[in-house]
């Protein structure tokens, strides 16, 4: 079984492109995520769950705050399995993906890390600051759980081959140069990035970094495979207001249909 | 023969690339404009003439009589501290705001911690017609006033961090992300043998005049080499610069990390004794760390040295026994302060009171020859230093 396969074939079959929120582990509290999550998973067809780190690099100011929240929360990547170990119980069918940095990977051991994540199904992990160059720390222990590599804007037509060849499920478009966080358009460099992949492979192609509303998601429709929204949904989490959520997430959704 | 890094970046183990995507393809254009110049004659004489008739290099190889005389030993101080800027930081800043111009970058941004590698590349940066951007954690802004006024008044934007520790770890963290955002115009001028392939080679290699010059100096004073090179190390630029010519002769080298209020207390910056390994800021080394892999906030007296990592090239020559490293306290480098003041005349800047206060603390057999590298001067420590002894 691929879940995240699957889930790219279903949105297809549904004539829509896939929609992967974000949320960070342990923000606003851990309680709250546990709640959060279950909401985020009735409208994403992948979910994103961040692992909070002390020193995130790649992100922008909204996701360094939650990060830090959750790590005052007393989160951590032990508790982060934990949560999705109880999570299974329940849900089955949502792939998803975790979102950390290379260091928590390599204190647990890497080893360790891909045989804990294969045995309470994790589908996949986003490492944002280990690049393909050094994808042997992690390629011999993967064990079936995907390894999702991001090409940049600034990433070379030569570089880019190697990180298509490496990747299993689908290629984690970076549209901006810069942090995470929401922007007002989509750079022509993101949308040609992802136009340079197709050319050279079906590997679904999704884009994140700045994406906060429908229309840019309708704007992408029909050219990338899927969307990842993160620092938008992570400030209106913030609000503690259940209904705002979802109508956000509902509309985001919507936004993913082909007309 | 001692060969390192390897193409991919690595020493041993340590060292690689570890950045977000988006840095890949500035890091490798780096690489080949780093790999260009260094066999461009005309480039080198840019550099030398500038660390010269700028910089004020050679610095001199000062035999410290009174000192050795208290100490039992020959100790000979590196006069870094002698550099305009006063420490060596401006060594690399020079070749790296050279090797910017090549790369056709218009503007500059860097860390700092103590406020050394600030000031030092807002002084290249106003000699050469570059923007300048410092990141500076508010900490250090706080303990280290006298050199964001200075980096200022150089014409440099100094923007303060409010994030975590607020300290040089932070600085480096906001200083990545501007560099993620404006690698079109920017070059990322890292102050120490941190950071992803190819920074620590590139600045040992600038670094490395320290020890070049020092091995010339010994060996018309003495007429041989030193018994032992002692240094500081916070990232590791000034000791890397000392110890890399000696690499493959028979001295012993001792690397000093600041050892805050003492292991115990894990209130501290000495990376290498605490013996974890882990990434961050795009390079494998050695880094404290708490429980589940989150970065320790460190500490030191001096800000200069408060950083959990040590450079890739450091944690590989521990390794393989060829530097040893130990650690001074807070209170060892206090005393180093005082005793150098006191018996030469020359107030040293806190991270090389580490070095020289070692000295009063180590195995050193009577009658060997020391080198100490000096790798700044103490004037922008000296609120911190009255507020340590109580000074009335």
């Amino acid at each position: 079984m691929n879940r995240i396969a699957d889930a790219f074939t279903k949105a297809k079959s549904d004539n829509r492109i896939c929609f992967i929120p974000f949320c960070e582990f342990g923000y606003p509290s851990l309680e709250e995520f546990s709640k959060i999550i279950d909401i985020i998973c009735k409208y994403g067809d992948i979910v994103e769950v961040g692992i909070p780190f002390s020193d995130p690099i790649a992100d922008g100011p909204i996701i360094q705050k939650a990060s830090n929240i959750a790590l005052k929360n007393g989160a951590n990547l032990s508790k982060a399995f934990e949560w999705l170990y109880n999570f299974r119980k329940y849900n089955t069918s949502i792939p998803v993906v975790f979102m950390l940095y290379y260091n928590l990977i390599h204190y647990v051991g890497v080893r360790e890390f891909f045989k804990i994540a294969k045995d309470i199904d994790l589908d996949g992990v986003i490492i944002p600051d280990l690049p393909i160059e050094e994808s042997d720390n992690v390629y011999p222990y993967k064990d079936g759980v995907s390894v999702i590599w991001l090409a940049s804007v600034t990433t070379s037509d030569k570089r880019l081959e190697k990180i298509v060849e490496k990747s299993d499920s689908f290629v984690y478009c970076v549209s901006v140069k810069g942090v995470t966080g929401p922007r007002e358009e989509i750079s022509k460099d993101g949308l040609d990035l992802i136009r340079r992949i197709k050319r050279i492979s079906n590997i679904p192609t999704v884009l994140g970094f700045g994406l906060k509303s429908k229309d840019q998601i309708r704007s992408l429709v029909g050219i990338a495979d899927g969307v990842i929204v993160g620092s938008e949904i992570v400030r209106i989490v913030e609000d503690l207001d259940d209904s705002k959520l979802v109508r956000f997430l509902e509309e985001l959704k919507s936004a993913t249909s082909m007309l | 023969m001692y060969n390192l890094p390897d193409e991919r970046g690595y020493f041993g183990e340590y060292g690689g690339r570890f950045v977000p995507e988006t840095l890949m393809e500035p890091l490798l254009q780096l690489e080949d404009a780093y790999n260009r110049i260094k066999n461009d004659e005309f480039f080198w004489q840019d550099y030398n003439r500038l660390l010269q008739d700028y910089v004020g290099r050679p610095t001199p190889l000062y035999y410290a009589g009174r000192l050795s005389e208290k100490l039992g030993f020959k100790v000979y101080l590196k006069r870094e501290d002698l550099c305009h800027t006063g420490a060596h930081k401006i060594n690399n800043c020079i070749g790296q705001a050279l090797l910017a111009i090549k790369m056709g970058k218009s503007r500059i941004i860097a860390e700092t911690g103590a406020g050394q590698h600030g000031v030092a590349t807002a002084t290249v940066a106003s000699l050469l017609g570059l923007r300048c951007t410092i990141y500076m954690g508010e900490e250090d802004m706080a303990r280290q006033k006298m050199n964001v006024f200075r980096m200022k008044l150089l014409g440099a934007e100094v923007i303060p961090v409010s994030s975590g520790s607020k300290t040089l770890k932070e600085a480096i963290n906001s200083a990545l992300r501007d560099w993620v955002t404006n690698i079109d115009d920017t070059y990322y001028l890292i102050g120490s043998v941190i950071g992803p392939h190819p920074y620590p080679m590139i600045v040992r290699d600038f670094q490395s005049v320290i020890g070049k010059e020092a091995r010339k100096q010994i060996l018309e004073k003495e007429e041989r080499l030193p018994d032992y090179v002692v240094a500081c190390v916070g990232g590791g630029s000034n000791s890397i610069g000392i110890f890399y010519p000696f690499l493959e002769d028979d001295v012993k080298l001792i690397g000093v990390e600041g050892g805050g209020l003492g292991l115990e207390t894990k209130k501290h910056a000495a990376s290498i004794s605490n013996s974890q390994i882990g990434i961050l800021h795009g390079c494998k080394m050695y880094l404290m760390q708490e429980e589940y892999g989150n970065i320790m906030n460190t500490y030191s007296v001096s800000a200069g040295l408060d950083y959990p990592g040590v450079g890739p090239e450091h944690s590989y020559l521990k390794d393989i026994g060829r530097v040893r490293y130990d650690y001074a306290t807070d209170d060892i480098a206090l005393k180093g302060f005082k005793e150098l003041s006191q018996l030469e005349g020359i107030i040293p800047a806190l991270e090389s009171a580490h070095a020289v206060g070692y000295l009063f603390v180590s195995d050193i057999p009577k009658d060997s020859i020391v080198i100490v590298n000096l790798s700044g001067r103490g004037d922008k420590d000296i609120d911190i230093v009255m507020r340590e002894i109580n000074y009335e």
